[in-house]
């Protein structure tokens, strides 16, 4: 009889663990991802330590959707001058020249069922930080939150943000 | 004064009984089985292609469209939960009234709600466009903020409704085998068969302090899966009540579908039962002549109430003054596309149990068989009218359309038998079909066989 | 605005990295039966990968860089394959950055672009909505003068014709044997086949063959050319309108085709002339029509004579069946009627003119109508003398007698004054020169072998011309063909040079609609193949030969060219007194200059009128031959989005067929989709019949269009080709040629997507008559007493609604077109049409009303209704579909897992489900037509109307991004924009002063779609009034 029991048990607790890890925060997510880049590029030297401003390079961020990832012509104006020595540099030159450009491995990817609206936020006063986490801190560049739809809708449901929770928000 | 005919002929010993109901399962399959086991079996192999086919290609492989968004498989879903009801209501509700006449045919009568169960259940899940996504439908803790379900779509409520009672349904119908797993696994000559049914048995002893335990527990399963007769159909009726469909929104449907329910229940049963007489022998002594007879009465009962449900209908369309609801009756339902699945349904389920108004024909196997048959047909056709033919011809005409019928529709239906089937007859082979220790109690054992005191 | 150079040749160095390794385009085709597979031509993949991706402004297409773009936009875009995903570690994706970034491309904001459509007949201007420098959707222009906005279906559709995947990669040479015969297909270079041309150019004896021309520029550019080389010009067109023009000509000495006042007009009669759906410019002329019906009390009348049940009659008021035979008949008899019964005008005392009449005496009978009613036409015609207008054309007049119908009509006109004021012949349609006349010539001399150069272009003679015409033979007689078409069809097929023209959308160019106004159309991308503009290569051979006029050989783009034209002839005609520069950049913004200038009466010829004979009865059958809203004269017959268009009529799609009368359809025994054999004379085509109610008994009635044999996968075998019915002498006959029918016993499945002709007496389209309606203006609007147990939702902010004029609304199916472009709706193929799956989320319900003998037709577009009691959303299991505090209906296809309960319990059903993965289908390069705001849909979950909700939000932020409140208007669906009669009204219902909450209050004619039912829809229909001297409508009863 006790073993029986004991058999029942031992499924039931398997069932849960599995059942635990599927619904466990950040399964499936990226959270923490920070892939290899082409470039060894730092926002930790760009940002904190020669003080350049985010939307230097992402400048369509406040008019568009998307915030664009800066075409190389940004950054040859300052590398035509600037550490033109760094291997790295005459890389990124090499391929400017060629009128090519660099393959950046994509760090914050949302579904593509995701409709995200940059330029809203940035209009609201919402940090960059408060999503990608303190980029300006970052050498290679981390996905900080899980990006997930419940951390999204977490700060939709504050009241104080009087932000939209429709479900056509994001999805359409 | 009335002596009640026996409810066990052949004057059986106790041993008699033991030992004719354990045969089956301990002698070697007979070839009618072995025969009957491929033909279901390679059925059931079909229909697992079939629907892999579905799930990989698409729902557009059946003939479901627009505006017709449900169908075969839908139909099918409530047919076989139809089915379901007659065991339930046998074992639970003919137990609690004391009705000692269900004794021997309970046990496959629940088997056979259990194994209707798990096909219908099927159904829902795979009519669905992602079947994969089906987890969704069950609220469970996620990171969508979290998003939980519609707990106002009928929907929802059915797959509550279905999952509880299959699940109550296969509990009970376990916990009565135990004491006979038990029996058998102290018959059993070798190892393996007698740690099998050991395991099955859950340990039992047979103690008086067992039997106590085991009536308690029956008893109140028994109290507990009786109301789900009622409330699991009722909720499946829901599905096309709620919704504002003329055709589908009318109040009769809860009763409707559960007097539906126990009428092809029944006749599924019926047929069962005479398969199994024939198959097996010696069950004549246990479910005999008197047992068919009574379940042909219900059958001619519920299917009169089957009419009249068919009728009020009409009248309601009638009295209404809805054009929408009265279209759909007087124009498409009696003469529309598809008039004739709606004179199917009238004949099989109305005009043909009442062959049972006459003695003769309640007590005639063949005769109950061809019934049963035919009634089941009826009650598919039943569920075809209501989703199909509502659905084809609603409020704009610019929308109105048919069926478009597939080679799927058809497969789907067959192959869901197979897969019925299959498991019904493993269960006749390896599950005790008639309950020993319920049956051996109804013996005349001390009684005064002239009858009268 | 954008001003580079797109005619510039590619050097062979950037073809060549072009042809550099491409990963292969995996296409699957599983489920699209009517488009086969195509084989992977490995050239032609290759520049799709690069090519399209690309934006107007860039650099150099070659190597990194191209990768670079594409991988860039991949991400941006609107890609297929993760629309499914849930959540699960995604693969690694790239983003590649721009290597100079251009100026005016913001990454997920569109570009707008002036630009024209010109389908040969008629055109307007349009905005060619760009995203990341690919074209996505045309847009209506509201400042263009002669449409203010709107499109047609055809014009949206163009859009794919630019992405077709069968179009010619580059020029091509056809190698023929001896007898042309057979040929072989070989790629040239462009020098190599400019050398040829040039060479045999040379020789002389040069003519370039082109359909009718807009363009002013390109019109100067042929002619310049054709000075250079002596060569003739001769344009045809399969829908000439020469009978227009030489009527005009006869009667008023100036062959033109005249400028229209539909809205100007009181009572229209059109005697075959379907206006509102495919003669001349049915765009501009629909506009005309609802701007004339807009206000009911002061409706016009629209009286129609249709031998074919066309879209016009299927708004008339009043529609008389006729057969072609009769359409001189009706004028006339109107003319006797107004000379002769009523007395009126001069000729009232001329007898010798009235004998003229005589044998029109007795029209009414003839064509059995109550002759109260013929001369209730003819007297509100007088009535309204100078504010009336009768039209005839269109294939559906092209009988023998079309020249004595035109004469007749402008005669008509004239008499009522209505010249100089409703039918302007002062400022006409220039380059409407096309002349089966003058083809026939031309066949002639290609025959002598006096033809030694064809140029070909923008024509497809050898499909649309009847092989009776002997043009292929001819052809063959001809030393060297080329042709400018972009694939090898029919007519390329027997060319000897291909030097495909770039799409318009790829192109520098202008036009002229009418006379004085002038519009630019734009480049919108640049060519995505190696091919190069028709006038680029004609200056191109000039000044390789180094002759004609200096403009023809000095510049060389032809953008240099047109500019210059502007500069010289155009600018001059606007002297506003401020340099080129601004003119220019000023008419890029607006897309074109000038305006509708007015215009005075002209003379007319007496003696023109002395040449039309007395009546002639004939009996029998007659074949109607006519054109249909979606495919016109079948050029863009290639595009899917057409095809699956259904007609608005008839509702049929994917096909050609024979319609014929209920009457005659029972004499012969016939069901629907019988296959007949149709003959005229020795031609005979077996082809299905489509019982059409309204007909006359006397007509065979089949579309043009259809049968292409080369025009690619989506078209080839679809319908058969008329054009080989049409007989050609001295002129094309198009109707009225007797015909025989004989039924067969093959049956054939006509995919028809209305379920049923009738509304069953419930109350869906409501009607009223002009009495009624001025007698109580909620005349035909049966209103319910409704009321909610619950409160209902609260809307604080917004709450979106929309209102449709049934009265103004046409049925054209615009609409349908710009909604499937801007949701990327997926066309399902005709076999699942036939199963009920096609997934148009708005779509035009057409029923017939009154007696099915003479039936007439209501149109109802029906999208979702976004019910504030949304029954779709109460049923969902998993929220998939739910209701937004701005009362939208959101449909999240991400979280559907498809139960489709929604759709069973939608009263309206309006919801479409994705039965198969019809993404998949979606070949390269048609992906970049693809809306990337909107989600492509999955395999298994629903889809409906979304009200647009992308444009909405895009406005939102527009406004808040900019720090204003939202203006009433703003945001416009796309529908509402492509509507030329400006139908569909939205906004915020929120905003007491917003024009839809005005028409949801005050305007009492509005009603909702099952009201009863009480969905508590966010539209709003408006009843249509018809305008027909009647008391009550003809009941809704029968016509079952």
């Amino acid at each position: 009889m006790h073993r029986v029991f004991k058999t029942f048990a031992a499924v039931g607790l398997l069932a849960l663990s599995l059942a635990g890890c599927k619904f466990q925060p950040g399964w499936g997510y990226n959270q923490g991802y920070a892939p290899e880049q082409p470039l060894p590029f730092s926002h930790e030297i760009h940002v904190t330590k020669n003080q350049i401003q985010c939307q230097y390079c992402h400048n369509q961020v406040e008019r568009s959707r998307h915030s664009n990832v800066p075409a190389l012509s940004t950054c040859m104006n300052c590398h035509l001058q600037v550490k033109t020595d760094s291997p790295f540099i005459q890389k990124l030159r090499e391929a400017y020249d060629k009128g090519g450009s660099i393959e950046w491995v994509r760090v914050h990817a949302l579904p593509d069922f995701v409709h995200f609206n940059h330029s809203a936020h940035i209009a609201k006063g919402v940090n960059c930080q408060t999503c990608h986490g303190e980029v300006e801190k970052m050498a290679k560049i981390t996905q900080v939150q899980d990006l997930s739809m419940g951390w999204c809708i977490n700060c939709h449901r504050q009241p104080e943000n009087k932000a939209p929770l429709n479900c056509t928000t994001c999805h359409h | 004064m009335l002596t009640r005919n026996k409810l066990v002929l052949g004057n059986k010993s106790v041993k008699d009984i033991t030992e004719d109901i354990c045969a089956p399962i301990e002698v070697y399959p007979s070839k009618g089985w072995l025969g009957l086991f491929t033909t279901a079996l390679s059925i059931l192999i079909f229909y697992v292609i079939i629907l892999g086919a579905v799930i990989g290609k698409g729902m557009g492989l059946l003939g479901v469209n627009h505006p017709n968004a449900w169908g075969t498989m839908i139909v099918t879903f409530v047919f076989w939960i139809g089915i379901g009801h007659a065991g339930t209501l046998i074992s639970a509700i003919l137990f609690l009234f004391r009705q000692k006449w269900r004794t021997s045919v309970a046990r496959t009568a629940e088997a056979m709600t259990v194994f209707a169960v798990m096909t219908a259940g099927l159904f829902p899940l795979l009519h669905t466009g992602r079947p994969w996504l089906d987890y969704w439908l069950f609220p469970y803790p996620n990171q969508r903020g979290p998003l939980w379900v519609n707990f106002r779509s009928p929907l929802l409520w059915d797959v509550f409704a279905v999952s509880t009672y299959a699940t109550v349904s296969m509990v009970f119908w376990y916990v009565g085998m135990v004491p006979d797993f038990a029996t058998i696994k102290d018959r059993a000559k070798n190892k393996i068969r007698r740690t099998v049914y050991g395991a099955l048995s859950l340990g039992w002893r047979g103690t008086a302090k067992n039997w106590a335990h085991y009536e308690m527990v029956y008893l109140l399963l028994a109290g507990l899966s009786a109301p789900l007769v009622l409330s699991v159909h009722t909720i499946v009726s829901f599905d096309f009540a709620v919704s504002g469909l003329p055709g589908w929104h009318t109040t009769i449907f809860p009763p409707y579908f559960v007097a539906g329910a126990i009428f092809s229940g029944f006749a599924m049963v019926v047929t069962l039962m005479t398969l199994v007489r024939i198959g097996v022998p010696e069950f004549k002594n246990y479910i005999t002549l008197d047992h068919m007879e009574v379940m042909n009465k219900i059958i001619m009962a519920t299917g009169l109430m089957v009419g009249y449900a068919y009728g009020s209908e009409f009248f309601i369309a009638w009295y209404s003054g809805n054009p929408y609801e009265r279209y759909v009756f007087f124009v498409s339902r009696a003469f529309g596309p598809y008039a004739w699945s709606y004179w199917t349904m009238i004949t099989c389920n109305v005009l043909i149990p009442q062959v049972f108004w006459f003695k003769k024909a309640r007590r005639s196997i063949p005769i109950m068989f061809v019934v049963s048959i035919f009634v089941n047909i009826g009650m598919w056709f039943e569920r075809f009218v209501i989703t199909v033919t509502s659905l084809h011809r609603d409020f704009l005409p610019a929308n109105w359309g048919n069926y478009a019928w597939s080679f799927f529709d058809g497969a789907i239906l067959f192959g869901s038998f197979g897969m019925f089937l299959t498991l019904f007859l493993l269960y006749l082979r390896f599950f005790p079909a008639i309950s020993i220790a319920e049956v051996k109690p109804v013996l005349p054992v001390g009684q005064d066989h002239k009858g009268g005191h | 605005m954008s001003e580079m150079n797109h005619d510039h040749e590619h050097s062979e160095a950037e073809l060549a990295a072009k042809k550099a390794a491409r990963p292969q385009i995996e296409r699957d085709n599983t489920y699209w039966l009517t488009l086969e597979h195509y084989n992977n031509d490995p050239e032609f993949l290759a520049k799709a990968t690069t090519e399209f991706q690309s934006s107007p402004l860039r650099e150099s297409d070659t190597g990194e860089g191209g990768w670079a773009r594409r991988e860039f936009l991949k991400l941006m875009g609107a890609s297929l394959a993760m629309s499914a995903a849930g959540c699960i570690r995604r693969p690694v994706q790239k983003i590649v950055p721009y290597n100079k970034q251009p100026e005016e491309v913001t990454l997920g904001e569109a570009n707008y672009y002036t630009s024209t459509y010109f389908d040969g007949s008629g055109g307007f201007g349009v905005l060619v909505k760009t995203r990341e420098g690919r074209p996505v959707k045309i847009e209506s222009n509201p400042r263009f003068p002669l449409t203010q906005g709107g499109l047609s279906a055809r014009s949206q559709a163009s859009l794919m014709s630019l992405y077709d995947p069968e179009r010619l990669q580059g020029p091509k040479y056809n190698i023929f044997n001896e007898k042309k015969t057979n040929k072989d297909t070989v790629s040239v270079k462009w020098d190599s086949l400019d050398d040829k041309v040039v060479a045999q150019l040379k020789k002389g004896g040069a003519v370039v063959l082109t359909g009718n021309m807009a363009s002013p520029a390109t019109r100067a550019v042929v002619s310049d050319f054709a000075q250079a080389f002596k060569a003739d010009h001769v344009s045809w067109e399969p829908f000439a309108h020469e009978e227009v023009r030489e009527g005009q000509k006869a009667s008023y000495g100036e062959a033109v085709v005249p400028q229209y006042r539909f809205d100007k007009a009181k009572v229209i009669v059109s005697v075959d002339a379907d206006f509102l759906g495919t003669w001349l410019n049915p765009t501009q002329f629909q506009s005309q029509f609802a701007a004339g019906r807009r206000d009911p009390k002061k409706m016009s009348k629209l009286v129609s004579f249709d031998s074919n049940y066309s879209l016009t009659g299927a708004n008339a008021d009043i529609r008389v069946k006729i057969k072609p035979s009769q359409q001189l008949d009706v004028v006339m008899g109107l003319i006797n009627a107004l000379i002769v019964n009523k007395g009126v005008s001069s000729y009232a005392n001329n007898e010798k003119f009235k004998e003229s009449l005589v044998s029109y005496a007795n029209t009414a009978q003839k064509l059995g109508v109550e002759p109260a009613l013929f001369n209730k036409v003819a007297a509100d015609l007088w009535e309204n003398k100078g504010e009336s207008l009768v039209v005839a054309g269109g294939l559906q007049t092209l009988t023998s007698r079309s020249r004595e119908l035109q004469i007749a009509v402008n005669f008509l006109n004239s008499l009522l004054d209505n010249d100089g004021k409703t039918v302007d012949g002062k400022n006409a349609v220039p380059g409407l020169k096309a002349s089966y006349g003058d083809m026939e010539k031309l066949i002639a001399d290609m025959g002598a072998g006096k033809v030694k150069t064809l140029i070909i272009h923008r024509v497809n003679p050898a499909y649309a011309l009847p092989p009776e015409s002997g043009f292929v033979e001819a052809l063959r007689k001809v030393e060297m063909v080329v042709y400018t078409g972009d694939r090898i069809d029919e007519t390329g097929d027997h060319a000897t040079y291909l030097a495909p023209d770039n799409h318009p959308l790829e192109t520098w160019g202008d036009a002229e609609f009418a006379e004085g106004i002038f519009a630019i159309q734009q480049p919108a991308i640049r060519p995505m193949y190696d091919t190069r503009s028709f006038q680029l290569t004609l200056m191109t051979w000039a000044y390789l030969a180094n002759v004609g006029p200096k403009r023809l050989t000095t510049y060389e783009t032809f953008y240099d060219y047109l500019r210059n034209y502007w500069k010289e002839d155009i600018q001059p005609k606007f002297a506003k007194g401020k340099g080129f520069e601004d003119f220019w950049s000023e008419v890029l913004q607006t897309g074109s200059v000038g305006d509708v200038k007015s215009s005075s009466a002209r003379s007319f010829k007496t003696e023109a009128f002395s040449s039309i004979k007395a009546a002639s009865s004939t009996s029998g059958y007659e074949l109607v031959l006519y054109p249909t809203v979606q495919i016109g004269d079948g050029t863009l017959a290639n595009v899917s989005w057409l095809q699956e268009l259904p007609d608005p009529v008839t509702k049929i799609v994917w096909d050609n067929y024979v319609s014929v009368s209920i009457a005659t359809a029972e004499k012969h025994s016939l069901k629907e989709s019988t296959i007949v054999e149709l003959k005229v004379g020795d031609k005979k085509v077996e082809l299905p019949v489509h019982i059409q109610p309204g007909l006359h008994d006397d007509v065979f009635a089949v579309a043009v269009g259809y049968g292409r044999t080369k025009a690619g996968q989506v078209a080839n075998g679809v319908g058969k080709n008329m054009f080989e019915f049409v007989t050609m002498k001295n002129g094309a006959i198009f109707a009225g040629q007797s015909a025989t029918l004989t039924k067969t016993s093959k049956k054939y499945n006509l995919a028809c997507v209305a379920g049923n002709n009738t509304m069953e007496g419930r109350m869906i389209v409501a009607e009223a008559t002009f009495k009624d309606y001025m007698k109580d203006e909620h005349a035909g609007v049966h209103r319910h007493k409704t009321w909610n147990i619950w409160s209902g939702h609260q809307y604080n902010g917004h709450k979106w609604g929309m209102a449709v004029d049934l009265n103004t609304c046409t049925g054209c199916s615009a609409c349908m077109t710009a909604c499937q472009s801007e949701n990327n709706v997926p066309v399902v193929g005709k076999t699942y049409v036939l199963q009920g799956r096609e997934m148009h989320w708005l779509r035009v319900d057409r029923y017939f009303v009154g007696k099915p003998e003479d039936a007439l037709a209501v149109f109802q577009p029906v999208m979702c209704q976004h019910c504030d009691n949304a029954p779709c959303e109460t049923v969902c299991p998993v929220l998939a579909t739910v209701h937004s505090d701005e009362g939208l209906n959101e449909m999240v296809y991400n979280r559907c897992v498809g139960t489709r309960y929604c759709s069973n319990n939608c009263p309206y059903k309006v919801r479409r489900f994705n039965w198969f993965n019809y993404a998949k289908n979606i070949e390269k390069p048609t992906h970049m037509a693809l809306n990337p705001d909107v989600g492509v849909r999955a395999r298994g979950v629903m889809e409906k109307c979304s009200f647009c909700v992308h444009r909405i939000k895009e406005g939102k932020n527009k406004a808040k991004l900019e720090g204003r409140k939202l203006k009433d208007g703003e945001i416009k669906t796309a529908c509402q924009t492509a509507c030329p009669s400006q139908a569909i009204t939205f906004g915020d219902l929120n905003d007491p002063e917003s024009q839809v909450a005005k028409m949801f209050k005050n305007e009492p004619r509005s009603y909702a779609l099952l009201e009863e039912w009480h969905a508590a829809p966010a539209v709003r229909y408006l009843s249509k009034i018809r305008n027909n001297d009647k008391e009550t409508v003809v009941a809704e009863k029968g016509g079952h």
